[in-house]
């Protein structure tokens, strides 16, 4: 019984957590900024987008490396399944910030080095998953996915922190934008964007988890059926 | 242990100048597609000089050390490994590469500037992106390069996964040539700079942990 | 609720007015301030609620499903 409230608190939690986002996301007022008018709303969903890929990328880091030094395959499933709901977060978060983009810099792409570090992100978990499609061997596939995935992590890193750090871009706080910070970041805006933050970290988290605990048993089937 | 280091360089070397053809080959790539940028568009002004530079560099990089661990199949060399700390052969693999590279990207400069005019105006700015930029090239490739040969179809996974690594190292090895080839002076050279460094360092520290992973058979 | 609204309606309304003195300096920036005013902005905040309350009826039941077979799993 206790399991079960452990279980269902930070589920139930993200869920409350989101409906307050979206209650308050669009009911509170938000600073009045010229060109972004009333999408500055947007901060709450398209951000916590990105935050949540970086997560989830990073726990499947951790079961990479954890898989490399114990050979459970656990682990691997682990990395799999998070790398892939990962990857959803983050279309997720490059379409709506061209979205967003189309609407308040013009144009759906532009040479902003943040969507371009993120796309190049994309593409380096899309080459994770033709890798491990191109080994035939399970126990090679996990081994040098691990690698791999490792490896994807520590260059996504300066994909998205330190390239647009020394490039100009267009997105607040790089290049010669005032950061969010200096105007909206002070003041009631953070009352919703942090429990966005952690309600969609919660629901990325709860995905992923499905998704591991299904990819288990579909595995433990194969494994029975094989016998 | 340094030993085991300079046979294992000196078995690459010499099976290289058994089988010219890779040296030879590389060189040939090198040429032939610097003539087709040459002959499509003739002039090529600072920027695009740079540009098609380092892409040229890249494919042939990528194709050069795509082919680093595919002669260990052997019995022989099975045998030669097996003595040998993992360590110490990746990084015998990829000096070996960095050396490759260095011959390969000097002789595509030299025919750059034969053919195109030289556009460089400040050499030491421009002979550290060099450096740089190969240095990096070898330890990114080398490593995609032990990763991809493990898998079946290895020619077509070694571009896939070695493209995005590259970018970002890509990406501030462009913007500090440009600064060597523009009179717009170096705002943030030494960032730039530690950058590229920090990111191989980086990469080379996780390989070589991770290296003997990949090393297993 | 809707004394609630009514004041916030009063109040920024008369927030508006002050700011109106500030003319000269401040552009004036349009938001969606009638429609929200209108209480239309409600329409936007049920939709949206009534899609994720689906969402997560669904991530529910799945979940649900996957612990009665790991449960059977294991037993």
């Amino acid at each position: 019984m206790l399991r079960s409230f452990w279980y269902y608190s930070w589920r139930i939690l993200s869920v409350l957590l989101l409906f307050y986002v979206l209650f308050f996301g669009f009911y509170n007022e938000v600073p009045r900024l010229p060109i972004l008018n009333e999408t500055i709303r947007n901060l709450f969903f398209h951000v916590p987008m990105w935050w949540t890929m970086m997560i989830l990328f990073l726990v499947s880091m951790v079961s990479s490396t954890q898989y490399l030094i114990t050979g459970k395959s656990y682990y691997d499933l682990r990395a799999v399944e998070f790398v892939n709901t990962g990857y959803a977060f983050g279309m997720a978060g490059l379409i709506t910030g061209s979205l967003w983009a189309k609407y308040t810099w013009g144009a759906w792409w532009s040479m902003d080095p943040i969507q371009n570090g993120s796309l190049i992100t994309l593409l380096l978990y899309l080459a994770y998953a033709i890798l491990r499609n191109a080994i035939t061997d399970m126990e090679r596939r996990a081994r040098i996915g691990a690698v791999y995935n490792i490896i994807a992590f520590f260059v996504m890193i300066p994909l998205i922190w330190i390239i647009p750090r020394v490039a100009s871009s267009l997105h607040p706080g790089k290049g010669g934008n005032p950061g969010f910070g200096t105007y909206d970041l002070d003041n009631e805006m953070r009352l919703v964007f942090y429990p966005a933050v952690i309600g969609f970290l919660l629901l990325g988290l709860w995905m992923a988890n499905l998704k591991f605990r299904h990819r288990k048993l579909v595995e433990h089937t194969n494994f029975l059926k094989e016998k | 242990m340094f030993k085991q280091f300079y046979t294992l360089l000196k078995k690459e070397f010499v099976l290289e100048l058994r089988q010219k053809y890779a040296i030879g080959g590389i060189l040939l790539y090198v040429a032939a597609s610097t003539m087709l940028v040459f002959l499509s568009l003739g002039v090529l002004e600072a920027n695009l000089w740079i540009t098609f530079y380092w892409l040229l560099m890249l494919f042939a990089a990528v194709n050069a050390i795509a082919k680093s661990f595919t002669n260990d199949a052997g019995d022989k060399q099975l045998y030669l490994y097996q003595l040998a700390n993992p360590q110490i052969v990746l990084l015998a693999k990829i000096v070996y590469n960095f050396l490759l590279l260095l011959l390969m990207a000097g002789i595509g400069l030299l025919v750059f500037i034969i053919l195109f005019n030289n556009p460089i105006i400040d050499y030491s700015i421009f002979f550290t992106v060099f450096f740089l930029g190969v240095l990096s090239f070898s330890i990114l490739f080398t490593v995609m390069s032990a990763i991809a040969t493990q898998s079946e179809g290895s020619a077509v996974i070694m571009p896939i996964i070695s493209f995005p690594v590259i970018v970002p190292v890509f990406v501030l090895l462009l913007k500090l040539s440009i600064a060597a080839v523009s009179n717009v002076g170096t705002l943030n050279y030494f960032e730039d700079v530690f950058s590229v460094l920090a990111i191989n360092v980086a990469i080379l520290a996780v390989s070589f942990l991770l290296f003997p992973y990949l090393w297993r058979d | 609720m809707i004394t609630m609204f009514l004041n916030k309606i009063t109040s920024s309304l008369l927030l508006m007015m002050l700011s109106l003195t500030a003319f000269a300096q401040m552009p004036e920036v349009e938001m969606a301030d009638k429609f929200r005013a209108d209480g239309k902005i409600f329409v936007v905040i049920g939709v949206f609620a009534i899609v994720m309350v689906v969402m997560f009826i669904f991530l529910f039941s799945l979940d649900r499903k996957i612990r009665q077979l790991e449960k059977n799993i294991k037993n």
